[in-house]
């Protein structure tokens, strides 16, 4: 091996040690090492030390480490759902006593209706014969109603004359029937998504 | 909590503070096993005494995870805890003086038991009684060595060496230009070099 009159950059020693540089520059680089002791030396020190620092090991905290940590953690979205819902309850016996009384305060007429009817001989399946009929009946006025509101307001005739205008002929009311069939359902759906979407977003704790 | 939460071993940091941030406990406990090793040696290789380097650390994990809803995506979750510890150890540093490394346990420390529970202990994968004892040896000679540099050499070197983390990062956890951490690894590993002429390293 000889010695050569000029040397490698430390850095460019420091970067061969570590492996970072590019192929080219490490094959030019080690070919200066290969003619030059000094280089040569310094590579292996450097290498030496790099592999010496990185063996060394990770310290352990102590066992109580973790749970000192999370003792002082205030994990951020739980604080803030407990707080939003410890709003809506109440706080005081008394508080307690008024909701409690208050939820079953409705009950109460149901209970009297109940016990007067059972007083003049109505059998609970007689009760269920005349809820069911009285249900249905409201249902369909219900219905009768609405379809009434939508043929009186012009909707329907105006998709009617919209639909034979687009497909020509008189099949305007095939295509009403076609996109209320579709829109009925599909509002409903959206409806119920709306209902189920939480007002508020997810909030954290500052 | 989602079926993903199930495996938390095998989520990255960003998914792991996502859950946090919904209020995932299990979260924040991976974040914890997974940080506690590399916070906590590098905070005791700055500060050289172990209660205050479990207050730190623990002080460290506090802050990360009571502002985790504060994360930004863009930066890795590894630069953001080591440059909240770096940054609380160096204040501690600078308001107190710093105490010399002994490999024997902090010079603080008034009872043997504490001699011991301060002592720093390196182990070595040999099973060899020799070279056991000449890798302690020579572990605790490089221990001694990294203690005796300019905390801002030392923390870089750790960063670099110890927690293999690249200079990018290093730059970021340092909030320094990258030629600035070069340098100081630089200057760094050749005090150490020196400090360490007499050893096989």
């Amino acid at each position: 091996m000889t010695e050569p009159n000029e040397h490698l950059q430390p850095w460019i020693l420091e970067e061969l040690a570590e492996d970072t540089l590019s192929p080219r520059e490490k094959a030019s680089a080690m070919e200066h090492v290969r003619r030059c002791a000094r280089c040569s030396g310094d590579l292996d020190a450097s290498r030496a030390l790099i592999q010496a620092l990185s063996s060394l090991p990770h310290f352990d905290p102590s066992p109580a480490f973790a749970a000192g940590v999370m003792a002082r953690v205030t994990i951020a979205a739980t604080a803030a759902q407990a707080v939003a819902r410890r709003r809506w309850l109440p706080r005081t016996r008394r508080g307690w006593t008024m909701a409690i009384a208050g939820s079953l305060a409705p009950l109460l007429p149901l209970f009297a209706l109940l016990t007067w009817l059972a007083g003049r001989g109505m059998t609970p399946g007689a009760l269920f014969g005349v809820g069911g009929r009285w249900f249905t009946e409201a249902v369909w006025s219900l219905l009768v109603r609405f379809t009434g509101a939508v043929v009186r307001s012009g909707a329907f005739q105006w998709v009617v004359t919209t639909g034979n205008d687009l497909v020509g002929g008189t099949r305007g009311l095939s295509v009403a029937g076609v996109l209320f069939a579709v829109a009925i359902p599909l509002s409903g759906w959206m409806l119920l998504r709306l209902l189920r979407t939480p007002v508020g977003g997810m909030t954290h704790a500052h | 909590m989602g079926k993903s939460e199930l495996n938390a071993t095998s989520l990255t940091d960003h998914d792991l503070v996502k859950l946090a941030q919904k209020g995932s406990e299990k979260a924040y406990r991976e974040l914890l096993g997974r940080y506690q090793r590399p916070v906590f040696s590098l905070v005791y290789r700055m500060v050289r005494d172990r209660e205050q380097a479990e207050d730190l650390a623990q002080e460290t994990f506090v802050r990360v995870f009571n502002n985790i809803d504060r994360y930004d995506p863009a930066y890795k979750f590894s630069s953001w805890i080591f440059k909240i510890a770096t940054n609380l150890t160096i204040d501690s540093i600078r308001r107190k003086e710093v105490p010399t490394v002994s490999i024997d346990g902090s010079r603080f420390a008034t009872s043997a038991e504490d001699i011991a529970a301060t002592a720093i202990t390196v182990e070595s994968g040999d099973e060899n009684p020799e070279e056991l004892l000449e890798a302690r040896e020579l572990g605790a000679e490089i221990e001694v060595a990294i203690g005796r540099l300019r905390p801002e050499y030392r923390q870089a070197i750790v960063l670099r060496h110890i927690e293999d983390r690249p200079y990018e990062e290093i730059a970021q956890i340092m909030a320094l230009p990258l030629g600035t951490v070069k340098t100081y690894i630089h200057r760094g590993r050749k005090e150490l070099q020196e400090s360490l002429a007499h050893t096989r390293v």
